[in-house]
């Protein structure tokens, strides 16, 4: 019982000092919380999906950029909320048709295919900017302060963690489980792969969509190469992993420590920042294959187990 | 009585071969069929189309009067039939109780809350297995691994139950404890079909046989007239024996 109680206190509790942070936070600061906030919400709609089904996905900016580019081409001529609502369906109608045209590829096949699938959309508005509209460059006049765009992300943020609370304790977590561990048991068992997939899939990419529209008017100006970087993509993977992609608190501890590290080195060693990431990357893989908090947790189950020999 | 499950006209056809051609037959409610016949035969594509992890080529498989053919497995579970592996396949991630939670919540009569805990744990049960709910799969034994397989089918609470060589590869003390524990379900009511080697549990468990030959039907009956038929007998020692 005070467990159930704790993890829901604590992070009500959190959320509330968050959301004071503007008041006490400098601009800089608030910037950095900014970007923090994008990748609670990256990583843990990443992991909602890819935990479970073990589906490394690298579409993740093909989603945040549609977001962002929405926002750019709809912001001077519809109001915000109905900007952000095309953006979501966007999103969620390109995952949709991903979804059902890819869920069927296995592991390193899905990989590749998402990573092509963000370089080809980033591509077509590119194409299509140059030879229709004729400028590549959009800029983005809203009226928000970098305190109004961190309040949005963090509500953002604790409804993507709110979602994965409740997905943990759905039918739709438990299928996921199961498909994870072994499709063919899943659909024995009365599963309908497909849809369960491709349902997960739509509801982890409307919320990276949501989280690109909603960062985008920090840039002001925006081009397919800023909103569609690949490297997004990749932090995204490697901070769920860092923090373990199969826990709901996971991809958020990966995130904070990371987000330290890299706005340290790119401020001290920017022409080396892609040095660092993938060294990085290459020893959490290595070191930490499961997340630091199986690790933990493992560690105190062997503590424990130890004194009783 | 009327047929739980009816087999018309099914065929596999993988490209130049046929795997199964025309198989027809029909079991009644409560009744355990022995599905017998050489390596290669079909057995396991059989069970393959009836629980549809393969559609069939050709004809029709009902069960309840409904035809199932060619439908997606989890639909096919959710009308009653569940299926054990010929090479077991637990979940590792999840604890035994957790395995035999799973199609209680998914199966025919999708459960939630407080009642998958309870028919899972009353499969457990049935399998003897409640002691071991908390753990892994790993920590299991090849028989306790068999057992868990069984209770999760079990716990899809199905009509009909299809059982590939579930008693394959155990020693003889545990085959008399998995031919007890298949009697049990069978006083449950519990419809089995069964593919098997051991004629000793065929003839301890299946009052009536289906055998097959490189596809095809080629005897149905009861146990001990099937097991004494020519046709049977030249099956699985070739041509030219006396029985």
């Amino acid at each position: 019982m005070t467990r159930i109680l704790l993890s829901i206190a604590a992070p009500l509790i959190a959320l509330t000092v968050l959301a004071f942070a503007p008041s006490f936070l400098g601009e800089y600061e608030l910037g950095f919380m900014v970007s923090l906030m994008s990748y609670v919400t990256l990583a843990t709609a990443w992991a909602m999906f890819s935990g479970p089904t073990r589906y490394i996905s690298l579409a993740t900016v093909a989603f945040f950029g549609i977001g962002a580019y929405t926002v750019a081409v709809f912001n001077e001529v519809l109001p915000y909320p109905v900007v952000l609502l095309i953006a979501v369906s966007l999103g969620a109608l390109l995952a949709t048709f991903v979804g059902f045209a890819t869920l069927r590829l296995a592991g390193i096949y899905f990989v590749i295919f998402s990573f092509g699938l963000a370089e080809l959309v980033r591509q077509l508005i590119t194409w299509f900017e140059v030879n229709i509209t004729g400028t590549l460059g959009r800029y983005i006049f809203l009226p928000f302060d970098t305190k109004h765009i961190y309040w949005q992300l963090l509500a953002l943020a604790a409804i993507t963690i709110a979602i994965g609370f409740w997905i943990r304790r759905s039918r739709l977590g438990l299928a996921l489980k199961v498909i994870g561990d072994d499709e063919v048991v899943a659909a024995h068992s009365g599963i309908a792969l497909a849809r369960t997939k491709v349902l997960l899939f739509v509801l982890s990419a409307s919320l990276m969509t949501l989280t690109g529209a909603i960062q985008s008017p920090r840039w002001v100006y925006i081009e397919p190469t800023i909103v569609f970087n690949p490297t997004i993509s990749f932090l995204t993977v490697i901070m769920a992993l860092l923090g373990g992609a199969t826990r709901l608190w996971g991809p958020t501890l990966g995130v904070i420590p990371l987000m330290i590290i890299f706005e340290w080195l790119s401020a001290s060693f920017p022409d080396h920042f892609s040095i660092f990431l993938g060294a990085l990357f290459i020893l959490i893989v290595f070191l930490l294959p499961n997340g630091v908090l199986s690790e933990i947790e493992a560690r105190l189950a062997r503590l424990k187990k130890e004194p009783a020999k | 009585m009327t047929a739980l499950l009816e087999l018309r006209g099914v065929s596999k056809r993988f490209d130049g071969l046929v795997a199964v051609n025309q198989m027809g037959f029909d079991i009644n409610k409560g009744e355990v069929v022995g599905l017998l016949g050489p390596n290669g035969s079909g057995k396991t594509t059989l069970i393959n189309l009836i629980s549809g992890a393969l559609s069939p080529t050709q004809g029709s498989i009902c069960i309840n009067g409904q035809d199932i053919a060619g439908q997606r497995a989890d639909r096919i579970a959710k009308a009653g039939i569940a299926r054990t592996f010929q090479l077991v396949r637990i979940l590792p991630s999840m604890t035994v109780l957790e395995n035999a939670r799973v199609p209680a919540a998914f199966g025919a009569k999708s459960h939630w809350g407080y009642e998958i805990d309870q028919i899972a744990m009353s499969c457990l049960k049935m399998v003897g297995l409640e002691d071991m709910a908390g753990a892994y799969p790993a920590e299991l034994t090849y028989i306790d691994q068999k057992r868990l397989e069984l209770a999760r089918a079990l716990a899809a609470e199905p009509e009909m139950l299809l059982l590939d060589e579930w008693l394959a590869g155990l020693n003889p003390t545990e085959l008399q404890m998995g031919i007890a524990l298949i009697k049990k379900l069978q006083s449950t009511g519990i419809t089995i079909l069964l593919v098997e080697h051991i004629m000793e549990a065929v003839r301890a468990l299946c009052p009536r046989c289906v055998v097959m030959n490189a596809g095809a039907l080629i005897a149905d009956g009861p146990t001990s007239e099937v097991l004494a038929n020519p046709d049977v007998i030249a099956a699985y020692l070739g041509e030219g024996h006396d029985a």
